[in-house]
């Protein structure tokens, strides 16, 4: 079984409703989960809290990821992610408008798969979310799942 | 005494019995010659002559061998009956042991007188020797005050020679001994007196005196007082003497403090430097208990102070001392312990005053203290800044960044969805603000630049400068497809720096070259370097439209520019972060134009 959504973690509105309209613009019509701070992601991607009873290895095929979150910080969800082994080979890309030194390393220390800078041009942003569902969503073959038996 | 007449034991002994054989033969022939003069009255005379001789020269044996040899000659050749042992007359037997008698009873005297004699000899003998071979001068004085004997130590002392001297006055060699004498003459009563002259003068031959120590022994005699004068030549000691005044007096002179105490701390010498440094003079100090007048403070109890010296023999170490106007004196103290030859104990204490020296370096410690506190301070300020400054940046790079995406993205978004609707006018402000948005966006690029090559580390290696700038000037090109651009890069360049720092000096570089040379029909861009000693100069030359000279210092200075933002849009950041990257390498930078011909910019990094 698989799961096409994207996992978008964003708290920012205005850069949460551009995100779903460059979606619309680059045809990109996977159902989009909305996690808007730290919390929120890990309560959906663990199946706690709310998210109660949901499989964490039925991860999402795409996670966008920002660093500056509210509550919990993206780089700390980002290791707890790989900290799991059910959720290890989830991908995830860091969108973030950081292009600090640290914050790269940090992101590929702790395993992220893509590092994108989000651009100030709108037209630039929407070619840039329109390649990365095109990679990650079509081109790219997804990790298998982990499964307690095997 | 000479050694001839010493003969060995066995030889003297057979040579007294010779004698006696030929003293008795030579009485016998003598007699028997005068046989027809005298008859035979008196026989015995020669014959007594003969043991005298025997006994005197041969001693008791051959004497007593001389008179038996005589007595039984005259027996035999000149009592009747002659020629026989037949006596005719009675009292001839008494003449024969009267004989024997005299013989032997001149025999036993003789010996007696001879080794009383050789007593007497000897004893004088052994005590010439004796005077002779004294260490000091010995000079006898007959009662009238005349020289009548004196040693050889006397004569080398005076430079006389015995004969010389005999018979002249004592004053001769002692000059100041006559009062003594007169003194000793007044005093009388006493027979003997002994004087011991110390500090005198001895008078030489040469005329020259020496110091001298004299023992004078003087005795009454019937013509006056005779003496005997033991005599020392202390000029040796005198100088020794002498040369310890000196040592005192030098010790005196010494700047530092010297004194001396017995055990216990009585002190018995005190130097001028201690009277310079306590203020207390000697005559306050000397029989004072060191410690006490002192106040001493050393780095263990007092009390232990001379079993360490005992156990040790010297001391060395800090002490705190109070001077008599009661201030503190630092000293840095050395005691030695010094046993005398009489096993008498003293402990020489040498000091040095080191009060400043410790006040300059409790200073100096005070200082370095209040300089790495301020130190800590300014670090922890600097740091703190520091940490703000990233936190500012960070910021700058999320929270100012969002908006202006919003801004340009719903600009587009109006213009996408409600293009329609809007005359030109609106359509154009809505470029304009989605043009200030991307500008501002840039500029908040540039500025996040210019702090990162602040704060970042740097990591120095070689850097192929010439490859790098071909790789640039390749994006150039392709960033700028409309322009025609002629890139010309000297080979084999090379720097020591940060690549990634090295790589934003010539994008900033080269990227100002291809903007100013936008006029241009072709952009002419070189790239060159040359070594000069220390450091490798670098430079990026172009055809454009250059600048003038008189602001040529505030080129590199933050939001500086020198042209329109209408004729060449920029930020005016890039130069001074090229700057900034270059001084932290320990480089400078400068640049060369005339308005309107180009422009050259050069770098210099160390090697």
């Amino acid at each position: 079984m698989s799961n096409n959504e994207i996992l978008l973690v964003e708290d920012n509105p205005s850069d949460i409703d551009l995100t779903m309209r460059a979606f619309t613009k680059s045809r990109i019509l996977n159902k989009v989960i909305l996690a808007e701070d730290g919390q929120e992601a890990l309560d959906y991607i663990f199946g706690t809290g709310p998210h109660t009873g949901r499989d964490p290895a039925n991860f999402p095929a795409l996670t966008l990821l920002d660093l500056k979150l509210p509550k919990v910080s993206g780089l700390e969800v980002l290791r707890r992610i790989r900290a799991d082994e059910r959720t290890r080979r989830m991908p995830i890309v860091v969108l973030t408008s950081s292009t600090e030194e640290q914050d790269r390393a940090d992101g590929y220390d702790h395993g992220v798969n893509s590092y994108i800078r989000k651009p100030v041009d709108f037209k630039q942003f929407v070619a840039v979310l329109e390649q990365l569902g095109m990679y990650w969503l079509l081109l790219n073959e997804a990790p298998p799942r982990h499964t307690e038996s095997s | 005494m000479s050694r001839k007449t010493r003969l060995d034991p066995d030889m003297r002994a057979a040579s007294g019995y010779v004698l006696a054989l030929g003293a008795v033969s030579t009485a016998l022939a003598v007699r028997l010659m005068l046989i027809g003069l005298l008859a035979y009255q008196g026989p015995f005379l020669p014959f007594v002559l003969a043991v005298m001789i025997t006994a005197t020269f041969g001693g008791r044996g051959p004497g007593l061998l001389a008179t038996t040899i005589s007595l039984l000659a005259v027996w035999y050749f000149f009592l009747p009956i002659a020629n026989s042992f037949v006596l005719k007359n009675p009292a001839d037997v008494m003449n024969l042991v009267t004989f024997f008698v005299v013989g032997s009873g001149i025999t036993l005297l003789s010996d007696r007188m001879r080794e009383a004699l050789r007593v007497a000899t000897r004893t004088e003998e052994t005590n010439r020797a004796l005077l002779e071979s004294a260490s000091q001068g010995i000079v006898s004085t007959s009662g009238d005050g005349r020289i009548i004997n004196v040693n050889a130590m006397a004569e080398r002392m005076f430079g006389y020679t015995r004969e010389e001297l005999i018979g002249k006055p004592l004053v001769t060699l002692l000059p100041e001994t006559r009062q003594t004498a007169r003194a000793a003459t007044a005093a009388g009563s006493e027979v003997q007196h002994t004087h011991l002259l110390m500090d005198r003068v001895g008078q030489r031959r040469d005329g020259s005196s020496f110091p001298v120590e004299v023992n004078l022994s003087s005795a009454h005699t019937a013509d006056g007082t005779a003496s005997i004068a033991f005599v020392t030549d202390i000029s040796e000691r005198k100088q020794a003497e002498e040369a310890m005044r000196n040592q005192a007096n030098m010790l005196n002179l010494a700047h530092d403090p010297i004194f001396a105490w017995q055990p216990g701390g009585r002190i018995y010498y005190w130097n001028r430097g201690a009277t310079a440094l306590y203020g207390f003079t000697p005559e306050e100090a000397m029989g004072r208990i060191s410690h006490e007048l002192l106040k001493s403070v050393l780095p263990f109890p007092e009390k232990e102070l001379e079993s360490r010296l005992e156990a040790e023999g010297s001391w060395i170490g800090e002490i705190v001392h109070t001077a008599k106007d009661g201030s503190s004196v630092i000293v840095e103290s050395r005691m030695i312990l010094y046993t005398g030859p009489k096993g008498d104990r003293t402990v020489l204490e040498t000091n040095r005053d080191i009060t400043g020296r410790k006040a300059a370096a409790e200073e100096i410690r005070l200082l370095n203290e209040d300089l790495e506190r301020r130190v800590r301070v300014r670090t922890a300020e600097l740091q703190a800044a520091n940490t703000e400054l990233e936190a500012f940046a960070y910021s700058v790079s999320h929270d100012l960044r969002a908006p202006l995406r919003g801004i340009d993205g719903w600009s587009m978004a109006l213009l996408e969805d409600y293009e329609g609707q809007l005359d030109e006018r609106a359509l154009g402000y809505l470029h304009r603000v989605r043009g200030e948005a991307q500008r501002l966006g840039g500029l908040i690029d540039d500025l996040l630049q210019l702090s990162r090559v602040t704060r970042m580390q740097i990591r120095s290696q070689a850097v192929d400068v010439s490859a790098l700038a071909g790789q640039l000037a390749d994006r150039l090109r392709e960033l700028h497809p409309g322009r025609r651009l002629q890139f010309t890069i000297q080979p084999s360049l090379s720097a020591k720096g940060d690549p990634r720092l090295v790589e934003v000096v010539l994008t900033n570089l080269l990227e100002n070259a291809v903007k100013f040379t936008g006029t241009r029909p072709e952009g002419v861009i070189e790239v060159g370097g040359s070594e000069d000693g220390a450091a490798r100069i670098f430079f990026v030359r172009d055809n454009g439209v250059g600048f003038d000279m008189a602001y040529a210092s505030s080129l590199f200075g933050v939001f500086q520019r020198l042209h329109k933002a209408s004729e060449f849009p920029g930020t005016g950041i890039g130069l001074a972060t090229v700057q900034r990257i270059v001084h932290r390498h320990g480089g400078r930078t400068w640049a060369e134009s005339a308005d309107g011909q180009g422009a050259t910019f050069y770098f210099a990094l160390p090697v």
